[in-house]
């Protein structure tokens, strides 16, 4: 007993107590997991009796000459760079906007977080009704204020579609990037931006040289999680495109999927998933170094 | 001259305003107003707004009342959805519990304590939130079909900790740190040990950060598709991220349902939102801003 007590008052003994329960699910279900894939990757799997055959590089050869991987490769970059710079573009308004002072302002913030609270599934329902090419809202009210004289098919073309799908990905998480670049905004004092309206600083100018290199760290950081939420994106393309039209919309978690639960393919799939989590990583230490460099 | 300039300035800023209003508002109002159009009005293309209004769907899909002009597997796709309600609310919940238990031990000791591997292991909890899900997806996959778990709640839990649980100590290491050490000196001083610091006096210090962290990681949960597709795929089992998509026939989807279950399924995050979003502020930017 008087041994326990002991124990339990030393620095050491008591971090690894408390770090251990964590420690123990991050091994079972991320480290080990994660040895498998690798494992995987490197063979050839039989997806009834689950038997391995070792294949060597095979399945990273196979995925690398692959033209479809490539093309889903650069759909999702395009998407993760197009909906990312939208979304930073209009969150540094948007955010600009909100740090002024005016009447109504805490009503104007608490409705601009409504779109972030709809989950991401509803809203993937929701703007596929919307996009709908006969009774969708949209279409409706273009036809109505003669804006367009027929019917548009908002899901028939790859490049409208994949850019329709960034717009519904934009609405949901702007209030998100608002709130990050809101928090930073606010941290920049008010006696600099006033200072620097006397000093004749326009609008423009004050934004470029005060505000934005105040939130700068906070722009990294949006960078970086937005990078991670967006080069993951599965669950509105599920949705709403299953990848289509003409695989236009096919990104990489999409193809992985595919190469996983329709061709029963597991070793391809897990080289594909690793050569994802490299991507990733590479992308994160630029990011990290960045943000070191700055800070 | 400044004069009309600080006005034109007003204009702009209201004019902004009312913008952002309407593009975060409409989207939200039209799945309402979509869930209760009358069924024959709702695939009606001349028409832009229902003539009368009609609560009958809310009825079909709390209390399974059949009603006229719904597509006739909507009872039963009802109870689905309703069943999916309660599961995905006790997953979501075991599993904010779960993380936030063992998340905020290991957080503090990352925050505040010494010891060998302890830069090793932070990084590496961090590094989970950078894993694809798809990464995880074929080995969670192979094991839980070899053990015959699928369609249990308890997997959902299971496969749905390890992401969450990462969150909740990349954002509570920081939310420690934050807590100014002098009053855990002070009861280290008084004769406490690092644990009972711990619990007597840093965990009352977190209290707001918990309810940040637990509000966040219960949305996570609550939005967690991938795994719910794989893992829960029987009418018993599913998840609402399935189940609120799955109303209509073989002939075509039924929106009015789906928009009527989207409405239902928003209401429990978009109230968490509301009633915790000075918190949620901080649960988003304290991982980031303070280092």
């Amino acid at each position: 007993m008087k041994k326990w007590s002991l124990s339990w008052s030393k620095e050491k003994n008591t971090a690894y107590m408390m770090v251990a329960p964590a420690a123990l699910i991050i091994i079972l279900l991320g480290v080990l997991p994660i040895l498998y894939v690798v494992w995987l990757s490197l063979n050839e799997v039989n997806p009834v009796t689950m038997q391995t055959t070792f294949a060597g590089l095979k399945n990273y050869s196979d995925t690398l000459t692959n033209v479809d991987f490539w093309k889903s490769l650069g759909i999702t970059i395009y998407f993760t760079a197009a909906s990312i710079s939208l979304q930073l573009a209009l969150g540094i308004i948007v955010a600009q906007l909100l740090n002024q002072e005016f009447k109504g302002r805490w009503l104007v913030r608490t409705i601009s977080l409504l779109p972030w609270t709809v989950p991401t599934l509803v809203n993937a329902n929701l703007w596929k009704w919307m996009f709908n090419t006969t009774y969708g809202i949209i279409n409706k009210v273009l036809l109505a204020l003669h804006l367009t004289n027929r019917e548009i098919f908002w899901m028939g073309n790859p490049f409208i579609t994949l850019n329709s799908v960034i717009i519904v990905d934009t609405w949901r998480m702007l209030p998100m990037v608002v709130l990050m670049l809101l928090a930073a905004l606010q941290t920049v004092s008010k006696a600099t931006m006033e200072a620097a309206t006397v000093d004749g600083a326009g609008a423009f100018k004050q934004l470029r040289h005060v505000c934005l290199p105040g939130i700068k760290p906070m722009i990294l950081v949006v960078l970086v999680l937005r990078t991670i939420q967006a080069f993951r994106v599965f669950d509105i393309i599920f949705t709403m495109t299953k990848g289509g039209p003409n695989n236009g919309t096919m990104v990489i978690s999409f193809y992985t999927y595919y190469e996983i639960f329709n061709y029963s393919n597991y070793g391809k799939g897990a080289a594909i998933a690793l050569i994802i989590l490299v991507v990733m990583l590479i992308l994160s230490l630029v990011y990290m170094q960045l943000l070191k460099e700055k800070y | 001259m400044g004069r009309k300039i600080k006005k034109l300035k007003r204009l702009g800023i209201y004019l902004g305003a009312i913008i952002l209003v309407l593009w975060s508002i409409l989207p939200v109002l039209w799945m309402f107003i979509s869930s209760i159009t009358p069924g024959n009005e709702i695939i009606d293309s001349s028409r832009l707004l229902p003539s009368e209004i009609t609560f009958d769907r809310y009825k079909m899909i709390f209390f399974g009342q059949q009603i006229e002009g719904v597509n006739r597997n909507a009872a039963m796709q009802s109870a689905v959805f309703r069943n999916s309600l309660r599961s995905s609310t006790l997953v979501s919940i075991i599993t904010t519990v779960f993380a936030i238990a063992i998340g905020a031990s290991a957080s503090y000791a990352f925050a505040r304590l010494e010891f060998k591997g302890r830069g090793f292991l932070s990084f590496g909890a961090l590094f989970f939130q950078l894993l694809p899900p798809i990464a995880l997806l074929i080995p969670y996959y192979i094991v839980v079909s070899k053990l015959g778990m699928l369609d249990k709640l308890s997997t959902l839990v299971i496969v749905n900790i390890n992401f969450v649980l990462s969150y909740v100590i990349w954002v509570m290491t920081n939310f420690f740190k934050a807590i100014p050490k002098d009053l855990e000196n002070a009861a280290r001083i008084d004769g406490c040990t690092w644990m009972q610091a711990y619990i007597w006096v840093a965990l009352p210090n977190a209290l707001p950060g918990f309810v940040a962290v637990g509000a966040l990681a219960f949305l996570m949960c609550w939005d967690e598709f991938m795994f719910a597709l794989v893992f829960a795929q029987s009418d018993q089992a599913k998840m609402i991220t399935v189940a609120v998509s799955e109303f209509g026939t073989k002939y075509g989807i039924d929106y009015g349902m789906m928009m009527t279950a989207g409405v239902v399924a928003t209401i429990i995050p978009m109230a968490l939102v509301m009633i915790f979003q000075r918190y949620i502020v901080s649960g988003l930017t304290s991982g980031a801003v303070k280092e």
